[in-house]
């Protein structure tokens, strides 16, 4: 359990058994009466927030919560499959659970996995992957502009905005974080 | 390495907090100004003290053989009873665990009591005082707060915690402490309400929450005790002290039972301040008011980090 004086900005705690983060903390003590601690929380699984309040006599709930280590392995059907780095495990996840990131996984990946209760919740992709572009229109020749931008599509059905020059063919380098085009690694 | 670049962080931090020092070092050279030209005398009481005023909701920080001082309350009102009139101090207090952008464990408080006068008496010297500091150091009586204009020489509103509530919230005063939930409801329902544009002073606040102030004569349900409040940020509590020494060791006792109740640590009597009841503190008011605080609000600061050292 924490107590309320352990409370602090980032800090992860359980409020009616889901995981939070801590997002905006601040301590107030009004008129020689009890201190305050107030609290702005995100749920860790869906995303929601709410706030908070804590008084000094508050106890909270400490989460079961594990960072490890995964790599990628394979797809199977609409479960995507990773493997414990430290113990070998098979760690299953299925594709709602991954959102966005089943168009960043690329075989033998090392990822970060966030364990609640022994459940996978959230997962983090290497910063940058290289992705082959399966189609786009063709920009006009010699336009090197970097900032006027034209659809394209991944093998895998991701769409995406790269610059006019990319081609068909071209290997690019994606943030995973935000998802967007970052710079062209191979041309075609 | 890394020991290395904090180390240099710290300095790249006082460095940058250079110009806010030097503020600062003028706002104390215009406080003791102002109380010298008052006729008080300054005071240095100690900082490590036997044992601290047990105040509910006030956690001291301990030493090996006593404590750091949360204010020099206790000490400062022994100099009454010893038949000091007119006395101020300023110097570092410590709060355990009080952190927040308008809180530190260690800050520094303006602390004055004045004899044969009452709190209300009060109300004007400190408007004098703060408007003296805004000139001194700004040169003008003008208070810009991040967003917010304040004008220390327009009319302070005075404001009693029963009507605030009456016009802002939707409980009476007396249900919300009965509810337990004064201090959210201070938070949430009234002082964001509070007119911004004029210092506000918050009067009769509810006994329980008195410290040791005395009683109001008309009410003996309300302390005789008010706040300060400048563009939303708490400055300085005031009160009329309360004398009467078969009411104080009542209330010490009072509050040491609250304090266990809280799992708040158990104090040692503070010997000095028994003394001084004994010896009989003068009819009297007194004032405390945050530095760290009134530095922000004349430097535009938003936290007590970035102003202090």
């Amino acid at each position: 359990m924490f107590s309320a004086s352990d409370l602090r900005k980032g800090l992860k705690i359980q409020i009616d058994g889901q995981p939070y983060v801590i997002t905006e903390f601040e301590f107030c003590k009004p008129g020689k009466g009890t201190a305050l601690y107030r609290c702005k929380v995100k749920n860790l699984i869906n995303g929601s927030t709410m706030e908070r309040t804590y008084r000094p006599v508050d106890k909270i709930e400490k989460p079961d919560l594990e960072e490890r280590e995964l790599m990628y392995s394979y797809q199977d059907g609409d479960v995507f499959v990773f493997s414990d780095n430290e113990t070998f495990e098979e760690i299953r996840i299925p594709r709602e659970k991954l959102g966005n990131n089943v168009y960043f996984l690329i075989e033998n990946a090392e990822c970060k996995a966030l364990f609640f209760n022994g459940q996978p919740i959230d997962i983090t992709l290497p910063v940058f992957i290289e992705k082959k572009i399966a189609y786009t229109e063709p920009g006009a020749r010699g336009d090197t502009a970097t900032n006027v931008m034209k659809p394209a599509k991944l093998d895998n059905g991701y769409e995406l905005n790269v610059p006019l020059f990319i081609n068909e063919g071209d290997i690019i380098k994606i943030d995973t974080r935000t998802g967007e085009y970052v710079e062209r690694v191979n041309k075609a | 390495m890394s020991k290395e670049s904090t180390r240099l962080n710290s300095i790249q931090r006082l460095a940058k907090l250079k110009p806010v020092i030097q503020r600062r070092n003028k706002l104390l050279h215009s406080i003791r100004k102002f109380f010298t030209k008052e006729s008080f005398i300054e005071i240095e009481t100690p900082v490590i003290i036997d044992a601290p005023l047990p105040e509910p909701n006030i956690e001291a920080i301990s030493t090996d053989n006593g404590f750091l001082r949360t204010s020099p309350e206790a000490m400062l009102k022994a100099c009454l009873a010893a038949g000091y009139e007119k006395i101020f101090e300023i110097g570092p207090c410590f709060r355990k665990e009080e952190r927040g952008r308008l809180h530190r464990e260690e800050f520094s408080m303006l602390e004055w009591y004045q004899v044969n006068v009452d709190s209300t008496q009060l109300i004007s010297f400190t408007k004098n005082l703060l408007i003296h500091c805004a000139v001194e150091l700004n040169g003008h009586s003008k208070i810009n707060y991040l967003d917010k204009t304040v004008d220390l020489n327009s009319d302070w509103e005075i404001i009693s915690l029963k009507d605030a509530f009456a016009k802002f919230a939707n409980l009476t005063l007396e249900e919300s402490v009965g509810k337990n939930r004064f201090e959210l409801d201070l938070l949430d329902k009234i002082e964001p309400n509070l007119p911004q544009n004029k210092p506000i002073i918050i009067t009769d606040y509810p006994a329980k929450f008195r410290a040791f102030a005395k009683l109001k004569d008309s009410d003996n349900t309300l302390a005789d005790r008010w706040e300060l409040y400048i563009a939303g940020v708490e400055i300085s509590n005031t009160y009329s002290e309360l004398v009467e020494p078969c009411e104080i060791r009542k209330l010490i006792s009072q509050f040491q039972q609250e304090r266990k109740k809280l799992k708040m640590k158990d104090y040692p009597l503070p010997a000095i301040f028994m003394e001084a009841i004994k010896a009989g503190i003068p009819k009297s008011a007194g004032s405390a008011l945050g530095i760290d605080r009134l530095l922000m609000l004349l430097t535009s600061s938003n936290s007590i980090e970035d102003v202090k050292i």
